[in-house]
């Protein structure tokens, strides 16, 4: 268990999103709504209420900064607190429909949650029911119904509001309801968001073999494919069902889409189109990537820079003579690994830090919403990982491989700690899966690599499985779940 | 006949016999990575008086300079060349070729690496006796870039595969013999009775597992393979041990990096005309040679013996392997009308120089390069090679028909070690590294 007060949010291995430190929010208004915004199409503007609601929301909508008000807090009081800030403004009183996606029961608990919590703040009222929105619009004493949508998977928590004006006989003859505004959130899960999702058992399964060729590869990395590759609505897609894989050889980066079984290849950057030659490389490489959301964090001991790269693999920074770990710290080479991580700002060695041949990272959420990392790295010398956060061990592993990586591959908010052998013979190799019981490793499963393992990643949660661990053996990728 | 042909003109697997895979050699299967640290002590029957990576006729240098320098290219296992020092393959400059060298590289005594560096080493190394250098044309300096060496040649495969050779490695403009200094994984600390690599962290290739290697010369081959049976070394030079096998001890073989060659000098007389060094060296038993640490794949069956004055054969002092040799080739060759004796001098390269001897043994190093055996042994003759494309496909044994040295064998790079040193016995894994598998 990790200690108190503190739970593990996301399966990412080490993922950077917009989402931890700020709302991503979306306002987009409607085709039909546009001239003059929020009246049904093909009607003149009447000065009935819903017209000037329409186009009053909107703009406000446009225009509120996200409050530092609203960033503490569960999420799901984080999304209503941003919600109300944003609708305070509407005239008249407002009714809190809500719908609930069919995929988790959980969804119309959390509904009925932020309808309550937004009744405290919003002259508005909860519907009694779930209504469609055609019913919520034609009921009497509201001047426009806010129409809550909130998406739950094991990601987080996505909101999306849209604000319909309250219609008449005369409005429903003419056309079914359009919004005059809608607002989006997401909120990465929380403790509190991760009641509602159903535990998955850790098991170990058969690795499936993915069509793809490896050619010396140093790391993997995988993570969730950016929101901008998604449907573009953040409401539309309930489970986003598509990850992304970073494949970092010694020549060249690979970027693949990963749906099923199937790999798309999305981009390829050889490494000297991105980097030159270390003066001072090591002998064995020494390679770092992190992934999330189309972002890719990338470094290796071959290389004088350590890169971000878009999911177009383009250079966005770079960070001369240092590793980019995790999110947002960076590493330096200390022969014979890594000393690390600090801030990539900082320039000096932390002085008496052992260097470490192994690092991976995992994001994770505390009870008070905000977002810190869990690092793990291995001692190059007595090969033990330590599984660290904010400085602070958690617990540790003897005897470790060199390939690492964390992930919290059962959604339960705990860290999994994915392992090689420590090893110089493929055929002892093997995958393990450890977890943290009371600050002692635990085995959970160990999957035999007789050709040897030589790199891993762990995946975010996808839906109700296992999180998917990557596995680079014998010249192909294999996938675990 | 069986010809030795194949395999060996070409270049072998892991010349860099101290280093791991290159970078451009896919090296991932290792799970734990390879452990770091330990001292290697070796006891081995030659001399250790200096390391000159340029020199072609010094044993010591073949084994070590490649752990001690790096060239601008390299070759992998299937003798294509990779930018090893170099940033990239050679572009077309003014009708020829120029190369760029990779920037921040540093020697182990840190000095920086430039073109300058890169001119330097190239002209002693093509002075120092590897004439086949002169095929590039003189190196210069392109004005404006420091890091830029242009080439007279336009041919970019002769190139490459040429500045890939060990013996055309790159070293700083103050390296000596006994101060070598280079951008390789080890950097000396001491060369003499005792010659001492320690890991060199500025090195351009990544730096050597191992913390340190002792190499200690000793009088013979007995007490080598004496030490390493008794547990007072690490490896066992051509052998693992005196009396009989240490326990546990993993055998290695690598490829050779040097000949042994018969000489025939101004003093041979009629023996001194081109091709009796040879006829002389086929004649020397396989059998016998193979106790020293010497190879020839096929057996003549060649009854020549030495036909002139008794005389003696003319060693480098210091050198007890090489002595050794030298007597199983003056007893194999020796009648009682010429018996042959063996006799040692400090001043070898004056001698080698004039052709001041009768029977000279001698060491020529294999450049590795296609062609290369060709060029190095007519350039150790001093003959000049009209027809290399033909000389190409002949083996060593062939080649010295017209010259007035004798390929007597390979020299071996065999013997044993300890199970802990990991790596040594793995040559299949596409290079090999020395590294101990417990620090």
């Amino acid at each position: 268990m990790l200690h108190a007060g503190r739970r593990i949010a996301d399966a990412h291995e080490s993922p950077i999103t917009p989402y931890p430190t700020e709302m991503n929010e979306k306002i987009t208004t409607p085709r039909g709504s546009r001239k003059p915004m929020g009246r049904p199409s093909g009607r003149k503007a009447t000065g009935r209420a819903s017209s000037p609601v329409g186009v009053a929301a909107t703009l406000m909508l446009l225009a509120s900064p996200v409050s530092a008000d609203c960033r503490t807090g569960t999420a799901t009081a984080q999304l209503s607190c941003e919600l109300a800030l944003k609708l305070k403004s509407l005239p008249g009183k407002s009714l809190l429909n809500a719908s609930s996606s069919p995929e988790h029961n959980a969804t119309s608990k959390i509904a009925t949650e932020l309808q309550s919590e937004l009744a405290k703040r919003l002259n508005a009222q909860p519907a009694p029911r779930m209504m469609s929105v055609d019913e919520a619009t034609r009921e009497r004493g509201y001047a426009q119904v806010i129409q809550l949508s909130p998406v739950l998977d094991r990601r987080g928590l996505t909101l999306r509001a849209d604000v319909y004006p309250r219609r008449t006989v005369w409005d429903r003859v003419l056309g079914p309801a359009k919004t005059i505004a809608s607002y989006e959130a997401f909120r990465r899960r929380d403790p509190h968001l991760r009641q509602f999702l159903t535990a998955i058992a850790l098991t170990a399964s058969p690795p499936v073999g993915l069509n793809i060729k490896l050619n010396g590869p140093v790391s993997l990395a995988c993570g969730s494919a950016p929101i901008e590759s998604t449907a573009g609505r953040l409401s539309e897609p309930t489970l986003r069902s598509e990850l992304q894989i970073a494949v970092v050889e010694r020549h060249q980066i690979r970027l693949f889409a990963l749906q099923g079984k199937t790999l798309t290849r999305l981009a390829s950057v050889p490494w000297k189109r991105l980097s030159g030659v270390r003066g001072t490389p090591f002998r064995q490489p020494l390679t770092v990537a992190t992934l999330s959301d189309g972002l890719l964090r990338v470094g290796t001991s071959d290389r004088s820079d350590g890169l971000d790269l878009s999911s177009k693999l383009e250079v966005l920074k770079r960070y001369p003579d240092l590793l980019p770990v995790g999110a947002k710290h960076c590493a330096k080479l200390s022969f014979p690994g890594l000393v690390g991580p600090q801030p990539c700002e900082s320039r000096a060695l932390r002085k008496g830090q052992r260097p470490q041949d192994a690092l991976a990272s995992l994001q994770l959420t505390d009870d008070d919403g905000t977002v810190s990392e869990l690092m793990v790295g291995r001692d190059s010398v007595t090969h033990v990982a330590i599984v660290a956060h904010n400085g602070r061990e958690l617990f540790r592993l003897t005897n470790t491989g060199a390939a690492l990586a964390l992930g919290d591959l059962n959604g339960d908010g705990n860290a999994e700690l994915v392992s090689s052998a420590n090893t110089q013979l493929p055929i002892e190799d093997a995958l393990t899966v450890s977890r943290n019981e009371s600050g002692k490793a635990t085995l959970v499963y160990q999957v035999p690599f007789p050709s040897g393992v030589q790199a891993i990643a762990s995946c975010p949660t996808q839906g109700d499985r296992q999180a998917a661990i990557l596995v680079a053996s014998g010249g192909r990728l294999w996938r675990l779940h | 006949m069986a010809t030795p042909l194949s395999g060996r003109l070409g270049p072998q697997i892991g010349r860099r016999v101290w280093l791991a895979a290159s970078l451009a050699t896919p090296l991932t299967l290792a799970m734990g990575r390879t452990p770091v640290g330990g001292h290697l002590r070796w006891d081995l029957p030659w001399q250790l008086s200096g390391l000159d990576p340029h020199s072609p006729y010094d044993f010591a240098s073949a084994l070590f300079a490649p752990a001690v320098f790096d060239s601008l290219y390299d070759l992998d296992g299937q003798g294509r060349p990779y930018p090893s020092l170099a940033v990239d393959a050679p572009v077309a400059s003014n009708g020829g070729l120029m190369i760029r060298l990779r920037s921040g590289l540093q020697t182990s005594r840190a000095r920086s690496l430039s073109a300058r560096e890169v001119v330097h080493s190239l002209q002693r190394a093509k002075s120092a006796g590897n004439r086949w250098l002169g095929a590039l044309g003189e190196p210069t300096l392109v004005p404006g870039d420091p890091l830029a060496v242009r080439f007279s040649t336009s041919n970019s495969r002769l190139l490459t595969q040429r500045l890939a050779s060990p013996l055309a490695a790159i070293a700083s403009r103050q390296s000596t013999a006994i101060r070598p200094d280079g951008t390789g994984s080890f950097r000396v600390s001491g060369v003499g009775r005792q010659l001492v690599l320690v890991r060199n962290l500025r090195a351009a290739r990544g730096s050597a597992f191992l913390e340190r290697m002792s190499i200690r010369s000793v009088a013979d081959l007995r007490q080598s393979l004496k030490s390493f049976e008794s547990g007072s070394t690490d490896i066992g030079w051509l052998g693992a041990g005196l009396y009989k096998a240490r326990s546990q001890s993993i055998k290695f073989q690598l490829p050779s990096p040097a000949w042994v060659v018969l000489r025939t000098g101004k003093d041979a007389g009629a023996w001194g005309a081109p091709g009796a060094a040879q006829l002389l060296s086929n004649a020397v038993p396989a059998a016998q040679l193979g106790a020293w640490g010497v190879r020839r794949e096929f057996s003549p069956n060649e009854q020549t013996r030495w036909g002139g004055y008794a005389t003696t054969i003319l060693v480098p002092r210091n050198e007890p392997q090489l002595l050794g040799i030298a007597q199983s080739v003056a007893g194999a060759l020796s009648t009682a009308m010429a018996p042959l004796t063996v006799d040692t001098t400090a001043n070898i390269a004056a001698k080698r120089q004039r052709r001041d001897y009768s029977l000279m043994l001698d060491v020529v190093r294999n450049p590795r390069f296609l062609g290369g055996t060709a060029e190095a042994l007519y350039a150790a003759d001093g003959a000049r090679l009209t027809r290399a494309g033909s000389a190409a496909t002949k083996n060593e044994y062939e080649l010295t028909r017209l010259l007035r040295l004798g390929v007597l064998g390979e020299l071996e790079f065999r013997g044993a070690t300890i199970p802990s040193m990991h790596g040594i016995s793995q040559p299949a894994m596409g290079d090999w590294w020395l590294a101990p598998s417990k620090p």
